[in-house]
């Protein structure tokens, strides 16, 4: 016998919410999909029509300078994920196993640096890097993103270090190993998840990075691809399907990465927030 | 040898501790001076991209360096920034987004975060699209929204279905965009609160749950009695950060309107942008730079004296 109809509405109440959320969330980007693969009619095309679609929005993105302002972002947040990845893993060794005056006000200083806002640094930032010779080089915009996501990497990957017991690093150097042995090789084998867990949340959030990457770059050659969208949407004004174009591509790669491993992002931020 | 042996000692017998020489080597290690060193690289780095840039920018605030060399000013760019009344615009504008903002983002993410919290296999594949806007990067969330506003965009003609053909151009009236804007940032930022709050209501032991349902208790009322006090924590946390994110968010309103129209969107990160990229007043917006600071460090503040309040009423 079916429960009574009352019954079955409050039941599926639920999952009729979540399914009207997620509309919300999915319409507007369908609606740039099909609209990026127009031909005519870019914005009021009809969503079931798809007599037109085509791909020579997206070829005249790409001959824009898109294609290499994505391998931009690429080398910059790829640099970016290395170098905060490297550098958290060993200062969260350090904060893990190792007990000095004032480990814990710097521990928490550094994590306070991260509620700096961005718009406060961009102009302190801009002025050291153009001092510096780093205005306008993607190894400078590199190290500012690695600056920028250090202290979240170090707390993250502290975590792990944490769970690993203090015995494995005692029996290491019982056997002889130096300090830094001991980390090479009995702890870092044991970080790989947080290694790559880190250098993913590096990769997402500052493939996204668009403030920091503009003051610092005025060379089209260095612009990323959220800064070079910003450009080109600027030029071609009126080339909507070439725009929406250029903005799924600058997308895509981020949402490919984020959909493999969703599970990883969601854990970095839940954890890094709880923490 | 004090801290030598803290951990056995609790449960060894104290009676015969094992005479020792001195500090086991592995011991001695975590003392040596060395042990600075291992902290240097991710503390260096942060202090060399962040720290040094804003301790060095709260100096160059009292300088003037336009007239050649670095002039001490004091607090003359600062008494200029506090007669303008513009600053007091954009504060207030600033206060109206980040509550909106806040307000909108925070109860769809609750409501989403209560909803999908169980375990259904229609949830579970909805779960990761709900978070999907906030893996775009801003300026993509920031034009999909800018066509959909557009006069002949999706957003006017899911209006034209209910007889409503103004075709208003939502972003280019100084009396809508705000709203506008608003509603993209609530849209991209949402998933924030979705996935804090869901992990905080999933941390509620069932077993809580399930008492109160046995002694009577509605879903409704369990949700009001039992789990949000249980998740004061999670609410207050996911909320400060939330509002010193929202009310320094920059890209979107930046990308959207470039604080316009009429200046009706010039929150105060958008104001710093345009006076040292559009403008070229860096002195200008090196004090303002420190006066963001100022709002962020007294929104901490409010954080740090909640907490102390939970703390205590817990």
């Amino acid at each position: 016998m079916r429960p009574p109809l009352g019954r079955r509405v409050v039941d599926k109440a639920p999952q009729a919410v979540i399914a009207v959320i997620g509309l919300v969330v999915l319409v507007p980007m369908l609606y740039v999909v099909a609209a990026s693969l127009r031909q005519r009619n870019v914005l009021t095309g009809s969503l079931t029509d798809f007599s037109d679609f085509g791909f020579g929005n997206y070829t005249r993105a790409l001959q824009a300078d898109l294609g290499r302002n994505l391998l931009n972002s690429l080398i910059a947040s790829g640099l970016a994920s290395a170098v905060a990845v490297a550098a958290a893993t060993v200062t969260a060794y350090g904060f893990s196993r190792f007990t000095f005056r004032g480990a814990r006000v710097l521990f928490w200083a550094m994590l306070l640096l991260q509620l700096i806002p961005s718009a406060s640094l961009v102009v302190p930032l801009y002025k050291l890097w153009g001092k510096l010779g780093l205005f306008n080089s993607l190894g400078g915009l590199g190290l500012a993103y690695a600056g920028l996501s250090t202290a979240v990497c170090v707390l993250l990957v502290k975590g792990f270090v944490d769970e690993i017991p203090r015995d494995f690093d005692e029996a290491a150097a019982i056997d002889g190993c130096s300090s830094w042995g001991v980390f090479w090789r009995v702890v870092m084998p044991l970080l790989g998840p947080a290694m790559v867990a880190g250098g993913i949340f590096v990769f997402i959030t500052t493939w996204q990075e668009f403030v920091i990457a503009s003051s610092v770059t005025n060379d089209p050659r260095y612009y990323t691809v959220t800064v070079g969208l910003q450009a080109f949407s600027g030029e071609y004004r009126t080339d909507y399907g070439a725009i929406l174009a250029g903005s799924v591509l600058t997308a895509l790669p981020i949402v490919l990465v984020f959909a493999a491993f969703q599970r990883h992002f969601v854990q970095t931020v839940t954890g890094a927030v709880k923490g | 040898m004090a801290d030598s042996a803290p951990v056995l000692a609790d449960r060894a017998v104290p009676a015969a501790p094992a005479p020792r020489p001195g500090p086991a080597p592995w011991r001695r290690r975590r003392r040596s001076p060395t042990r600075y060193l291992w902290v240097l690289p991710g503390v260096g780095l942060a202090t060399f991209v962040v720290g040094y840039p804003i301790v060095s920018n709260i100096g160059a605030s009292f300088t003037d360096q336009t007239a050649g060399g670095n002039q001490f000013v004091g607090l003359q760019h600062y008494r200029q920034i506090l007669r303008d009344p513009h600053l007091y615009e954009s504060l207030w504008l600033t206060v109206q987004w980040t509550l909106g903002v806040t307000a909108m983002q925070f109860t769809l993410g609750f409501l989403g975060a209560v909803m999908a919290d169980r375990s259904s296999r229609f949830i579970r594949v909805v779960r990761p699209i709900l978070i999907l806007p906030w893996a775009l990067p801003g300026v993509v969330a920031a034009y999909t929204w800018v066509f959909l506003y557009k006069e002949d965009g999706l957003f006017n003609q899911i209006l034209g279905l209910f007889g409503d053909d103004s075709r208003h151009a939502w972003l280019a009236d100084s009396s809508t965009a705000l709203l506008g804007v608003m509603v993209a940032a609530a849209w991209k930022g949402f998933p924030f609160y979705f996935l804090l709050l869901l992990a905080g209501l999933q941390s509620v032991p069932g077993e809580t749950k399930e008492a109160a349902r046995i002694d009577g208790a509605s879903g409704w009322q369990t949700l009001i009695y039992i789990v949000i006090p249980q998740m004061r924590a999670t609410i207050v946390t996911s909320l400060a950060l939330g509002v010193i994110a929202t009310s320094n968010y920059f890209d979107g309103v930046y990308l959207m309107t470039g604080g316009g129209p009429s200046g009706s969107t010039e929150t105060l990160p958008v104001w710093i942008y345009n006076v040292a990229f559009n403008q070229f007043d860096i002195p200008k917006a090196s004090a303002l730079s420190v006066i963001l600071l100022v709002v962020v460090a007294l929104l901490l503040t409010v954080r740090g004296v909640l907490g102390l309040i939970t703390r205590r009423s817990a």
